[in-house]
């Protein structure tokens, strides 16, 4: 496991026997937490569900008002939370099969379709497959810089990443259509891919795009009738608020300064343990309160998702404390920040790694296994 | 909810309105009843049978089409906010102005249902399912073999009979540990005024008489002489379904249906037999060391993805059976959920809806 970030050199002193411990010791933790799911985690979902709803029932009724400045102000918001919750807080952590112990049809994994104008099955499988099985391994993790930046040394530089520090931007803006068009790995086609699989996923995604975008830009405003206008730019508004919100949240969770990338060979003979090890040294976590926690669907627990990304989210939050202290034990490092902090972190290697890397590194690579 | 409100709310529009939830998510805010997709169901009033069986007495939405007399339906109840559904018989005919389950203490719904549910409590249920109905036109002679809560059809069946003025000859063989298990006795009793030709033959086995109590060709030779003249119904437990079917085979009943409500008991040895219900595919369980692989070698292509348990891809229905997570090595019973077959080996017998 080759790890290029200096703080990292507590890696190189476990040994094998350590790292199987600490594998060990979080698989206690998950089965501890998994035993006591019930009542109180079924409530908090549902409870969530209902915040959701109302929150957008709200907000589409103030924007059909949208005329009156404050009513199209809350409305906007209101919707934007709606997206957030929905996107993030339900529709992630459900299609992760956090939810399907409860046995409800409309918190299933396997069928969950959430608002957005990506398709759920092929998020199914670039997100919980490719992503979360290839955390942060060049060359097969596909979120690592989502193909088109540089985000880390390791990756050879090209003359178009000059550029990015601009159209990373446009993907922030685009987010949820950068997010569509994933799965379809354009790069792939020809060789892992064929045309016609790509081209039946496109047509899924033309498919779904477009009830996403009669939805929202033609049949909530023509319900606004004379206003229709501010109808649409509500809800123009929300949907890119969401993907602001969203593209910043899950950038900082293994673009930041300090996270490790792997190789492939790194992935040859893993064990549970070094599994465990690789999530947490892929993945950066945000500081917040609980209400912040929620809006981001408890990806500010990053390192604890990716640990166990099947548990109900909202039990990252207490077990955090337990997982950093773990960390602690075996001398482990627990990239942990605030939001700005982490996000600035963000921003400085979109720009940093745009350029040519310089001859003389000031980051040194180390072993862990 | 009024029809035209009902037929606005099914439309195009509002579902477009409503995608990717449904128009009922949106309902459940406004009335718990409400819905365009479920038959949603309240609890009118929950009576008490016997001491461990208790009726419940449910108010249908809109959605409930009616059913046939003997007809089963999944019902789901939630219990500590998790979702649980079984089946059970109808215990009312079509002609009663609310559904009736009659259920009796056994497994965790049950349990729940017979000492927890209260009047008032939403449940689910699906639409009326099975064939074990009376034929048309109706036979002249019946008769109806029942074992413990394997009754609960035949109470509707005979419901049915007395509203439909039923004047042909019933026997009704039924057979129970003993007369404080049995259900609905005085519902027989005040069915009988109904129906002039039905006759009551109740057997306790557990009345120190023995196996003179229990099903045979000799006793039903005794209680039932005509028996081969009569269409016979068949519902209990799966020893006494097991003997009449015997039973039938040598000297056979006019006819003969049958409803099953215990599935079949399950081995617990080590590995078991597993059935791919889908694709009737059957494979020992000990071949391989998940059920992803057990399936891939018995020629099935699930999906599947990461194949370590992180990615949920490969998760299929199981109908029942006992699994071990081959992470944790803890091995359990499940029974209807959607389980990851990646990282879960057979354990004991086990069906997959696959």
């Amino acid at each position: 496991m080759k790890v290029t970030a200096a703080s990292h050199q507590a890696v190189n002193r476990l040994s094998q026997e350590q790292i199987e411990e600490f594998g060990r010791e979080l698989d206690a933790l998950r089965a501890e937490v998994m035993g006591t799911l019930g009542k109180r985690d079924a409530a908090y979902i549902r409870r969530i569900l209902g915040v959701r709803r109302s929150a957008e029932l709200a907000g589409r009724l103030l924007l059909w008002i949208g005329f009156l400045p404050p009513a199209w102000l809350a409305g906007t918001a209101l919707l934007s939370l709606s997206k957030i919750l929905e996107n993030m807080e339900i529709g992630h952590n459900v299609m992760h099969g956090q939810w399907d112990w409860l046995n409800d049809p409309k918190l299933n994994s396997r069928t969950y379709e959430w608002d957005s104008v990506c398709p759920s099955e092929q998020w199914r499988h670039s997100h919980n497959y490719i992503h979360h099985t290839y955390t942060n391994v060049m060359k097969l993790d596909r979120d690592l810089g989502y193909g088109i930046l540089r985000v880390n040394r390791e990756r050879p530089w090209h003359p178009v990443f000059l550029f990015q520090p601009v159209y990373n931007w446009i993907l922030a803006l685009l987010f949820e259509w950068g997010v569509a068009l994933h799965d379809v790995e354009f790069e792939n086609i020809g060789k892992t891919k064929s045309k016609d699989e790509a081209k039946a996923q496109l047509r899924q995604i033309v498919r779904k795009a477009r009830r996403q975008v009669l939805k929202d830009y033609l049949l909530f405003p023509a319900l606004a009738g004379p206003f229709f206008l501010y109808t649409l730019a509500g809800n123009f508004t929300a949907n890119l608020i969401r993907n602001l919100w969203a593209y910043m949240i899950i950038f900082c969770g293994h673009f930041t300064e300090g996270v490790a990338v792997f190789r492939k060979e790194d992935l040859d003979n893993e064990t549970r343990g070094q599994w465990y090890l690789r999530q947490l040294l892929g993945s950066s976590n945000l500081e917040g309160g609980r209400v912040f926690h929620i809006l981001t669907g408890h990806l500010s627990h990053q390192i604890e998702h990716h640990l166990f990304p099947d548990m109900p989210s909202h039990r990252y939050s207490e077990i955090a404390p337990r997982v950093r202290a773990l960390c602690a034990k075996y001398g482990l490092p627990y990239n942990s920040g605030s939001l700005w902090r982490q996000f600035g972190s963000v921003i400085k290697r979109i720009h940093r790694y745009a350029l040519p890397p310089r001859p003389m590194s000031a980051e040194s690579s180390v072993r862990a296994h | 909810m009024a029809d035209y409100a009902w037929r606005f709310l099914n439309s195009w529009a509002v579902r477009a309105l409503c995608y990717p939830r449904t128009v009922d998510d949106y309902l459940d805010a406004l009335q718990p009843l409400w819905s365009v997709d479920e038959i949603r169901a309240r609890i009118h009033c929950i009576k008490r049978e016997t001491a461990d069986a208790a009726s419940l007495y449910l108010q249908p939405n809109r959605n409930w089409h009616g059913h046939r007399a003997g007809q089963h339906v999944e019902l789901t109840v939630e219990i500590e906010g998790v979702r649980h559904s079984r089946c059970f018989s109808l215990s009312s005919s079509p002609t009663d102005p609310l559904l009736r389950i009659t259920i009796k203490r056994n497994g965790r719904v049950s349990r729940y249902i017979v000492e927890r549910a209260q009047a008032g409590e939403r449940v689910v249920i699906s639409p009326p399912r099975g064939s074990f109905v009376l034929p048309q036109p109706r036979p002249a002679k019946l008769l109806m073999i029942s074992g413990g809560s394997g009754i609960t059809p035949m109470l509707a069946m005979l419901r049915q009979l007395q509203a439909e003025r039923y004047q042909g000859d019933i026997m009704l063989l039924h057979y129970d540990a003993h007369p404080q298990a049995l259900i609905g006795h005085a519902e027989l009793l005040e069915l009988r005024k109904g129906l002039p030709g039905l006759r009551l033959q109740l057997c306790f086995t557990r009345e120190g008489l023995g196996d003179s109590a229990r099903f045979s060709a000799a006793q039903l030779e005794t209680l039932v002489p005509d028996a081969a003249d009569r269409a016979a119904f068949l519902c209990g437990p799966a020893g006494l379904m097991e003997a009449v079917r015997r039973h039938h085979l040598e000297r056979p009943f006019r006819a003969l249906s049958t409803e099953q409500f215990v599935l079949p008991a399950l081995n617990v040895r080590g590995e078991g037999e597993v059935l791919f219900k889908r694709s009737g595919v059957v494979a020992s369980g000990a071949s391989a060391g998940s059920l992803l692989e057990l399936a891939e070698r018995s020629g099935l292509t699930p999906r599947y993805g990461c194949r370590t348990g992180i990615c949920h891809t490969c998760k299929h229905r199981i109908i029942e059976g006992w699994v071990r997570d081959v992470r944790s090595g803890e091995v359990r019973r499940a029974r209807d959920e959607d389980l990851q077959l990646c990282v879960h080996a057979a354990a004991g017998d086990v069906q997959l809806d696959l």
